[in-house]
């Protein structure tokens, strides 16, 4: 018996984690933006020096940038599941491997 | 609930640090925090492997026989790095080309080239570009092309907006006839399978 007051034990669950590039929540100007700043700010991403490149980001890329990204992606944007082509092929590979690997946790 | 172990996968078939390596900094940067941290195991690039060959192969063959031509040429077209990457040492070309010979030693009907696309800014990325290629093809007589494009898990702006609608407009424009895209693996049948048994095997 484990005294009342014993940290919580992790039992030995295994989880696994299937991970692609992020997405944009929405075709909006805004959320479209912010999926740029992110994906734009990583440093294995763009290997420039990051004072100066964070400067160009946000004078130009995070001005101009988005709108052509927002159309682009309103082009393919999955209307009825409000979500990116991305996400939904992901979802459903989670879902489909999830449920071959009993008792697995899949995130 | 706690996980003691954990089992990452990352859906980049090809290495590259931009993607595979960015993954990896997130996962020790999220263990870096935990006191109890569970063990790890990554599972690596599966460029070569025989079920994601196959599982591209047969996604060739299906759009085959959908279409009512016969492809000239099929055009594997990768997602680029700036070549001072891979001047630096990325491996990424290389299992780029890798998997392109490995279909192309199971599918020999049809010759196919390896591009690189989504090229961003103005430095030199990896040769030759997909776009540039696809403009040129129909002068040099080919005109009927498939496109598949291996290292995306799944379809996305790169390849739904970037090939099947700008890509295919470009190419026709160019005085090519038909154009077509496979598409990704999604969560097809023989991808589900090649993903559980990555996992299975690292588990």
């Amino acid at each position: 018996m484990i005294e009342k007051n014993h940290p919580p034990i992790k039992y030995g669950n295994t989880g696994v984690l299937i991970i692609n590039l992020g997405t944009p929540d929405s075709t909006s100007w805004f959320d479209i933006r912010k999926y740029l700043r992110e994906f734009l700010s990583d440093r294995r991403v763009i290997e420039v020096n990051p004072l100066l490149w964070q400067i160009i980001l946000n004078l130009f890329i995070l001005n101009f940038r988005p709108s052509k990204t927002a159309k682009a992606y309103k082009e393919i944007w999955m209307k009825d599941e409000n979500m990116s082509p991305l996400l939904y092929h992901t979802k459903k590979q989670s879902e489909k491997i999830s449920n071959l690997l009993s008792k697995k946790t899949l995130l | 609930m706690g996980c003691e172990n954990l089992v990452i996968l990352p859906l980049y078939p090809q290495y590259a640090a931009a993607t595979t390596a960015t993954v990896c900094d997130e996962v020790y940067r999220t263990l870096m925090k935990m006191r109890w941290q569970p063990s790890l195991k990554i599972i690596p690039h599966y460029e070569s492997d025989p079920l994601y060959i196959d599982a591209l192969v047969n996604s060739i063959n299906k759009k085959i026989n959908e279409i009512s031509w016969k492809p000239d040429l099929i055009i594997a077209s990768y997602h680029g790095i700036p070549k001072k990457y891979f001047d630096k040492g990325d491996p990424y070309h290389c299992y780029c080309h890798k998997t392109t010979r490995l279909i192309s030693e199971k599918f020999n009907s049809i010759k196919i080239k390896t591009t690189f696309q989504s090229r961003f800014g103005p430095q030199e990325w990896l040769q030759p570009y997909t776009d540039k290629t696809l403009e040129n093809l129909p002068k040099e007589g080919v005109k009927n092309v498939l496109t598949i494009c291996p290292g995306f898990a799944s379809d996305c702006v790169e390849t739904l907006e970037e090939i099947q609608i700008q890509a295919k407009e470009s190419f026709l424009n160019s005085g090519g006839e038909n154009f077509d895209m496979v598409p990704c693996l999604n969560d097809n049948n023989d991808h589900i399978i090649l993903l559980k048994s990555l996992i299975e095997r690292n588990i």
